[in-house]
């Protein structure tokens, strides 16, 4: 079945992560790179970066950033924020993103999200759309954004009937009204072509109070693609509320994940024990995961016999030999000379059983209790440290 | 070195770096002698399968493909990659079905639309696998509205649950496609890639 998507979200400020992720230490918090392979790890399944760069300068740095997460991060991301033209997408997407997402940009031209997924495909156009609730003739407040001024006075029941959701799409952090109604421009931009839409309420925004269910779920029927709902989460129970209620297909946060308020992990065994489908990884994988390979991405590993302690052999191991090693509690390895899974014993009948395995305190290393059968190494002899080497 | 067929359509950037990342070197190329040399060739592919057919047929590409398989080296399609290896697709092109490769038998179809799925499928969804190709239950991205339906049952090579059950990898002697992105699917989908790639050092 299909999973549910945690998104973090990522703000980026001159190529550098001003909110990302707090909740690890990291040599260096604003490198992109690292922040996006500590959610790789933590189990997001997919990421948002968000540019909030002032200058066109700053704005030129994204393309870099994104240059080096597409050649270490091999999870889909999106890249958004002052995304202004087909050139401003063709230069983000070949520098590895796999989509983008467009805002006020798509509001100003819309035609913009037409020639997009035309271009490039809808599978890599998102189209963010922020709303605020116009109920009661008024736009709320919400309470982190300090630059908007307050009651729209110019709202009347005229007002209203131009906004049949309840909702106004607003733009520039929400300090603009557009005069667009939230569930048309929905569907508006879903026509043109948009592959997914990333709603964010902005009464919502930072006061952790969940996800605003109602607009999310009028949208989310009315179209047929994908809804990220954004805005609000503040505890596990949101995020399900977001996917149950809300009919959400992916639930977006940034402050509750940078923060580590709450554990990418947890979030997952907490919406999978109540039934919302959600990608979990095997032991072996998630162990592989954690592990720092070699240049080759492979990873040592040390064998050691179990009764007499004896150091055996070392030789090299990638996932499929790791994950064939903890299926069958029998050694495999990764053959260098011959570049195939290795199950020791095939073909000498020397098999390892495995009684138990460590790992290195730099998790670079593994260290494998083995039962031999016969001989470890290929020359007959029990190990394959028996040449001892005179120390002067 | 592994060849990424360039036909002029999508990033194929992904696939390089996801190569690189494992140590393989590989290039974007359209030129056959090189796809021809090469020790493994990966078909990518995003958007339309009928502009897509056009743009490899116009580069003369869909003979070497053919070429290329005949020869036994390993091959790889991805997502479109894995469409296009098929008889015919569903996908309009101009109001005409689109022809494939033909390299296996089978066609390309929508998912139903009577059964609210969301389309195209934006995610990741579990494989389910009886062999050795494929880990069984691992999860993987997929991006896609249509999907392939072989003639040959031993063709298939794992399945996925999106309301329906279906195929979402092939293989057939040194050809092996998926509908996923590996390149995209975390460490499962390099540890796929990776397992794929080992044969072209052989």
């Amino acid at each position: 079945m299909l999973s549910k998507r945690i998104i973090p979200c990522l703000d980026v400020k001159n190529g550098r992560v001003v909110k990302g992720t707090n909740f690890i230490s990291l040599r260096d918090a604003g490198d992109p790179v690292e922040c996006a392979k500590a959610y790789n790890e933590a189990g997001a399944d997919e990421l948002v970066f968000l540019d909030i760069s002032a200058t066109v300068e700053g704005r030129g740095t994204v393309v870099d950033m994104v240059k080096s997460v597409a050649e270490q991060v091999f999870i889909p991301f999106t890249v958004g924020g002052g995304i202004r033209s087909l050139e401003d997408i063709r230069e983000i997407l070949n520098a590895g993103a796999d989509k983008i997402s467009l805002n006020s940009a798509a509001v100003k031209d819309p035609e913009l999200v037409r020639r997009a997924s035309e271009k490039f495909g809808s599978q890599c156009v998102v189209v963010a759309i922020d709303v605020r609730s116009r109920k009661g003739g008024q736009i709320r407040i919400a309470s982190t954004d300090v630059s908007f001024s307050g009651i729209d006075e110019t709202a009347s029941e005229e007002d209203n009937e131009k906004f049949p959701s309840g909702y106004e799409v607003v733009v520039a952090g929400g300090t603009k009204p557009t005069g667009l109604d939230a569930l048309e421009w929905a569907k508006k931009v879903e026509e043109l072509g948009a592959g997914e839409i990333l709603l964010t309420s902005l009464d919502r925004d930072g006061t952790k109070s969940g996800f605003d269910n109602v607009i999310t779920r009028a949208i989310a029927d009315a179209v047929s693609i994908p809804v990220i709902a954004s805005g609000g989460a503040g505890k596990m129970e949101d995020f399900y509320d977001g996917i149950v209620d809300g009919g959400a297909d992916a639930v977006l946060a940034a402050s509750l994940f940078h923060f580590g308020e709450i554990k990418i992990e947890d979030l997952k065994t907490y919406l999978s024990e109540r039934g919302i489908p959600v990608r979990t990884m095997t032991p072996a994988l998630k162990l592989w995961q954690s592990l720092k390979k070699d240049k080759q991405g492979l990873v040592p590993a040390i064998v050691v016999e179990d009764s007499t302690k004896e150091v055996l052999m070392l030789a090299y191991m990638d996932y499929e030999a790791l994950q064939q090693t903890m299926e069958t509690k029998l050694m495999h390895y990764h053959s260098r000379s011959r570049n195939e899974l290795w199950k020791k014993g095939e073909t000498s009948g020397h098999y390892q059983h495995v009684k138990k395995f460590f790992l290195d305190c730099d998790r670079d290393t593994l260290l494998f209790y083995c039962d031999q059968e016969g001989a470890a190494c290929h020359t007959g002899n029990h190990t394959c440290f028996f040449t001892e080497v005179e120390l002067k | 070195m592994i060849a990424i067929i360039d036909y002029g359509m999508g990033n194929l950037g992904s696939v390089q770096k996801a190569l690189a990342y494992l140590g393989f070197d590989s290039e974007i190329t359209d030129d056959a002698e090189k796809v021809l040399a090469a020790d493994g060739v990966v078909l990518p592919g995003v958007g339309a399968i009928g502009a897509a057919m056009e743009a490899l047929s116009g580069k003369g590409l869909d003979k070497v493909v053919h070429e290329y398989i005949a020869t036994g080296k390993p091959f790889l399609g991805i997502c479109l990659g894995m469409q296009m290896l098929f008889d015919t697709s569903e996908e309009s092109f101009g109001g005409e079905p689109v022809k494939g490769l033909s390299v296996l038998p089978g066609k390309v179809v929508r998912f139903p639309s009577d059964m609210g799925l969301k389309v195209p499928q934006i995610g990741w969804n579990a494989l389910s696998s009886k062999n050795e190709i494929l880990p069984d239950k691992e999860y993987v991205y997929f991006v896609h509205s249509y999907y392939c339906v072989p003639d040959r049952e031993e063709d298939v090579a794992a399945t996925v649950d999106y309301g329906i059950e279906y195929c979402c990898s092939v293989r057939r002697d040194n050809v092996f496609a998926c509908q996923f992105h590996p390149e995209k699917s975390g460490e499962a989908g390099l540890a796929i890639l990776h397992r794929w790639a080992k044969q072209t050092k052989k």
